[in-house]
């Protein structure tokens, strides 16, 4: 609205509310509840037609209202409601298209520090014609922040995303882009760059992979050298053993086990490695994005041994405090516990001396398991990068989309992320020499071992992954008894099948 | 223009726009959740309309009632803390003019603190490995009450409960304070003349005083409790389950978690419900006495 | 009523009575104090010593708080943004609660205003958002006032209610037979009376929108006008969090919100009084 043109409409408006209140007025004055029964009519009339599913009836009915906040307007709201204005059209105004990326990494992240300098010069070498806005959010107020803009149909461009069931309802409204396009109209990446099996995690119930995998990770079972020497013990191979090397470190008031529950972290992990011990239990995770089923009789017994571990006091007494991903790992570079299963996006948190002092080693066999632990690890998608197919099939946003992710899956961007201790989904040259000390023993130790999955990415549903984190965190504290734990997961799934 | 009718239109200009915002942006939002309560949606594909299905399920789920009863306790536990802190603290103050603004301001502290930062500081208190809390309880004698706190289902509900209201209690001290002062002071000093020692004094002349000051803490209470969200979710994201969470916690979860949004709204709708009833008795009961 | 030769019992009380506050003082004060000394120390200090002071104290905690959370731009949006809050919000509250306790009472708005006080914020994320969709206003700061102002709303009138009522009637005909119209008694009688209520309503509501989180989330989307609160939460990382540099950010958020208490403390503590009285 030009100046002018909001000036009569002011004057229009006045007169209008002028006219309509001088004829109210007669019947109005005298009785004022009657006036206020009035307008609480007008308000459950302006609500009703408010939630209609039309989002066009709804707009219609708030116009108004619209126009009279814009004339009220400071000219610094103006101005800047112009400036959201361009961004918003994300036309190519001036020439320049502009596009948003959207991610966790945010200022805090461990890998901020290596994506920013390398996406400053990216957006540097593109000025001319891209115009590229970065939104950072932490975890969990990106979650809740991608789901609003779900809802409103407001998505980012590009944005990194997790796969599996967190994916799945903006897979089935066919709002992101089958990445085989991206793949087959970029000149710079192709899928055969990634490491096989990397697109799993991205995979929907159709067969098509709907995310570009970035980030990858292994689980490690990490001892203390120092106090296992220290109490002259070897380090457990059977579950005996470590039944054994526990009691002695219990002897002397060290924790055997640094792992505790808190939200399902790092609980869900340490089970699903346990789990791929047993005899058939790859390929039962492996079914639950499939349809198959939580409750299984392996589920059940590694819950067992998990209580089990817990009444021998391996396990950490207080598992919501020392739960999580830093509470876990504390105790375990304090010295005060001498095993510990996690990360690579925690070894930047392992001081120098203990990354040195740590010896990788496989999980204890567990009773009745026939899968060797020594001959795998956990390794698996856990990230990666989704594009807004609208965004891609844009004309007008199209070569920028592509550029843009060209950029994010580029091997050198990948080389870059390696440093903050992420294990690439690509294959890319990594140099050994520049990473932690820890993560060079990983690699080494991960080498020769066939990588298995876990639970958390192949679960069909974010719900089912819920239950399974919450309800683990009650198997830790023995509220409920491993079928019960299991039957909890199941109840979820079936809900959903139904 | 008669000036009644020049009344009137002023009545109506000065209410319209606190009564337009309030209308636009809050009312109807309300009755937007209303009416998502009775659809399955998950943020995403159309919603459907399926009637009041979310309620019955909502009401033969388990955790739901769990988490209802832990905002009736939480509700009570505010109440019957909370206010009787507040207000023996902001007495205290009252009777001891020394030094009463140092404290004052010392007390309202807490409550402008993030309680991402309380929950976190809290949680390493709580510790049994590293915290303090077990260490203190051994040194005053009362090492036999140690125990896991966030790990024990006796005792987690409470602990997760302790850090919100004890932060709170600023607010309610700030309040009382002013209620006190409002006093008057011939009252007070009349009936110590009388030679009504201090504790009589308060019971007998300052408390029937203040009495209506406790409808908005009260109130202020229980919608507090019953919104409550930041420190169960950040110290146990509601769990283990749903043994430390609210209906705020069990709300965000269902809806922003699990994408359940028709459901979370469902949710949402009972919180409502909840505290209409809840602030309908308390105000009953001010007008029962009042008329007493 | 202090005097010398007070019996020992009065003594007795006024030591217990000081022990009891310096308790509540300490307990008050001391969180402040832990956030202010985690905020120079790194996690594995945080989780090792929780409770120790800082060995070797890490400022640079600030200088990446600082940075990171862009404090000089994001500071003056989160400001800019709880002005205009507070300016939309006392002004049309103060009118609105002056016609409903002094011109035509209302029971029926009055229990309608107080809805809003029950109303869950995460209830309100989704409409919103949607709303200010339909009015061309997203990523709009100006959306953020007026969301923040609505949702104020409550608990404002609630205080401005107490307030006006507690205003002498025979102010407003004096002022009537002096000729003045009901416009002219609110603006040149009742809202000078009625400072400590407006003192009371802009604070807590600066308090509210200072430490607001989650509507400046769903709203904003720019990074150019992110609030303080917003770019401070971006300070977790995704895995673990450096607890230090996120207390950093706490320590630099709070200070603004003490100050406007220490300047406003009297009239808060009057306006409370007013407010709750009539309540």
């Amino acid at each position: 609205m030009t100046d002018s043109a909001t000036i009569k409409y002011i004057v229009n408006e006045r007169a209008r509310i002028h006219d309509k209140t001088e004829k109210g007025v007669g019947y109005m004055k005298k009785n004022t509840e009657k006036w206020t029964a009035l307008l609480m009519t007008a308000v459950m009339a302006a609500g009703l037609t408010g939630c209609g599913n039309a989002g066009a009836e709804t707009q219609d009915a708030k116009q108004p209202v619209a126009e009279q906040a814009q004339t009220a307007q400071s000219d610094t709201g103006q101005e800047q409601q112009d400036a959201a204005a361009e961004t918003e059209s994300g036309g190519a105004a001036g020439g320049k298209v502009s596009v948003v990326l959207a991610t966790n990494w945010g200022e805090g992240d461990a890998k901020y520090d290596y994506f920013y300098p390398l996406f400053e010069k990216f957006q540097e070498e593109h000025k001319d014609t891209l115009d590229i806005t970065l939104q950072t959010y932490s975890t969990e107020d990106y979650k809740t922040k991608i789901k609003t803009q779900t809802a409103s149909g407001d998505l980012p461009d590009v944005f990194t995303y997790w796969g599996g069931g967190m994916m799945k309802d903006m897979v089935d409204a066919g709002l992101l882009l089958n990445v085989d396009d991206y793949f087959a109209a970029s000149s710079e990446v192709s899928k055969e760059d990634f490491e096989d099996g990397a697109f799993e995690y991205y995979v929907s119930g159709d067969g098509n992979a709907y995310g570009i995998p970035l980030e990858s990770t292994r689980g490690i079972f990490i001892a203390n050298k120092a106090l296992f020497e220290q109490y002259d013990l070897e380090y457990p191979k059977t579950y005996e053993e470590l039944v054994k090397v526990s009691e002695v470190f219990r002897a002397n008031d060290i924790i055997p086990l640094a792992i505790g529950s808190n939200g399902g972290t790092p609980s869900e992990f340490f089970f699903s490695e346990l789990y791929n011990q047993y005899e058939g239990a790859a390929d039962e995770i492996k079914a639950l994005a499939a349809g198959g089923s939580f409750h299984t009789e392996n589920a059940v017994r590694v819950a067992e041994v998990i209580v089990d571990m817990i009444d021998q006091g391996m396990l950490p007494a207080d598992t919501m405090a020392n739960g999580g991903w830093t509470g876990s790992l504390q105790l375990y570079t304090d010295q005060k516990a001498a095993m510990t299963y996690t990360y690579p996006w925690n070894f930047e948190f392992i001081p120098d001396e203990m990354q040195e002092n740590s010896e990788i080693i496989p999980i204890p066999q567990l009773p009745g398991a026939t899968v060797d632990s020594a001959s795998m690890i956990s390794g698996f998608t856990v990230y990666g990068l989704v594009i807004n197919k609208q965004s891609f099939e844009d004309a007008a946003k199209h070569d920028a989309v592509l550029a843009l992710c060209d950029f994010l899956a580029s091997d050198e961007l990948t080389q870059e992320l390696t440093k903050s201790g992420m294990i690439p989904c690509k294959k890319v040259e990594v140099n050994t020499d520049e990473q932690k000390l820890i993560m060079q023993k990983t690699i080494e130790y991960a080498k020769d071992k066939k990588l298995v999955q876990v639970h958390y990415t192949t679960m069909p549903s974010a719900d089912a992954i819920t239950m399974m984190d919450s309800s683990l965190d009650e198997l830790f504290i023995k509220a409920i008894t491993p079928e019960e734990f299991t039957q909890k997961v199941q109840a979820v799934l079936d809900k959903n099948n139904e | 223009m008669s000036s009644k009718r020049k009344e009137t239109l002023l009545a109506a200009g000065f209410l319209m726009p606190v009564f337009i915002v309030y209308t636009v942006f809050l009312f109807v939002p309300l009755v937007n959740t209303a009416m998502y309560s009775l659809t399955k949606w998950n943020g995403v594909t159309e919603k459907v309309f399926i009637g009041i299905r979310n309620y019955q399920e909502l009401f033969h789920n388990a955790d739901y009632w769990i988490t209802f009863q832990n905002t009736i306790k939480l509700v009570v536990i505010t109440l019957v803390i909370q206010i009787p802190t507040g207000l023996l603290l902001a007495y205290l103050l009252y009777i001891n003019t020394k030094g009463s603004k140092v404290f004052r301001t010392i007390f309202f502290l807490p409550v402008v603190i993030a309680p991402v930062a309380i929950a976190l500081m809290f949680s390493l208190f709580y510790n049994s490995e590293i915290g303090v809390f077990n260490r203190i309880l051994e040194m005053i004698g009362l090492g036999g009450l140690q125990t896991n706190w966030l790990s024990n289902t006796k005792t987690l509900l409470y602990a997760v409960m302790a850090p919100q209201v004890w932060q709170y209690i600023g607010l309610y001290v700030t309040i009382f304070l002013g209620a006190l002062q409002a006093v008057p002071e011939e009252l007070v000093e009349s009936a110590e003349i009388d030679g009504a020692g201090k504790i009589r004094t308060f019971f007998y002349v300052v408390l029937p005083q203040i009495v209506n000051f406790t409808n908005i803490c009260v109130i202020l209470c229980v919608t507090g409790s019953l919104k409550a969200f930041e420190h169960s979710w950040i110290m146990t994201g509601g769990g283990p389950g749903v043994r430390s969470a609210y209906l705020g916690v069990y709300m965000y979860k269902t809806a922003f978690v699990n994408s359940d949004f028709g459901t979370g709204s469902a949710i949402t709708m009972t919180i409502v419900a909840l505290s209409l009833a809840i602030t309908g008795l308390i105000n009953g009961i001010g007008r029962w006495r009042e008329r007493e | 009523m202090t005097f010398f030769g007070k019996s020992w019992q009065s003594r007795l009380a006024a030591l217990c009575k000081y022990i009891v506050l310096t308790l509540a003082a300490v307990l008050c004060l001391y969180p402040f104090l832990w956030v202010v000394l985690s905020s120079l120390k790194d996690n594995s200090s945080i989780y090792g010593d929780p409770f120790g002071l800082p060995m070797s104290p890490m400022f640079e905690n600030y200088a990446k708080a600082w940075k990171g959370a862009d404090v000089g731009r994001n500071f003056i949006n989160s400001m800019a943004v709880c002005l205009a809050t507070l300016a939309v919000l006392i002004v049309i509250t103060a009118m609105g609660s002056y016609i409903l306790t002094r011109v035509k009472r209302s029971i029926l708005l009055d229990t309608y205003f107080s809805l809003g006080i029950m109303i869950p914020i995460h209830a309100l994320l989704i409409p919103s958002v949607l709303i200010f969709k339909n009015l061309h206003l997203t990523d709009n700061l100006f959306s953020l006032v007026i969301m923040y102002a609505a949702v104020n709303i409550s608990f404002s009138m609630f205080i401005m209610n107490g307030f006006m009522k507690g205003i002498p009637k025979e102010l407003d005909e004096a002022a009537t037979i002096d000729g003045c119209g009901k416009g002219q008694i609110f603006f040149r009688i009742i809202l000078p009376v009625a400072k400590p209520g407006i003192a009371t309503v802009a604070t807590l509501a600066f308090l509210n929108c200072w430490n607001d989180l989650l509507m400046g989330l769903v709203l904003i989307s720019s990074p150019q006008k992110k609030t303080l609160a917003l770019a401070i939460s971006a300070l977790k990382g995704s895995y673990a969090t450096q607890y230090g540099l996120l207390c950093a950010g706490f320590v630099i958020s709070i200070v603004p919100v003490m100050i406007m208490y220490l300047l406003f403390q009297k009239q808060v503590i009057a306006g409370m009084t007013a407010g709750a009285v009539k309540g």
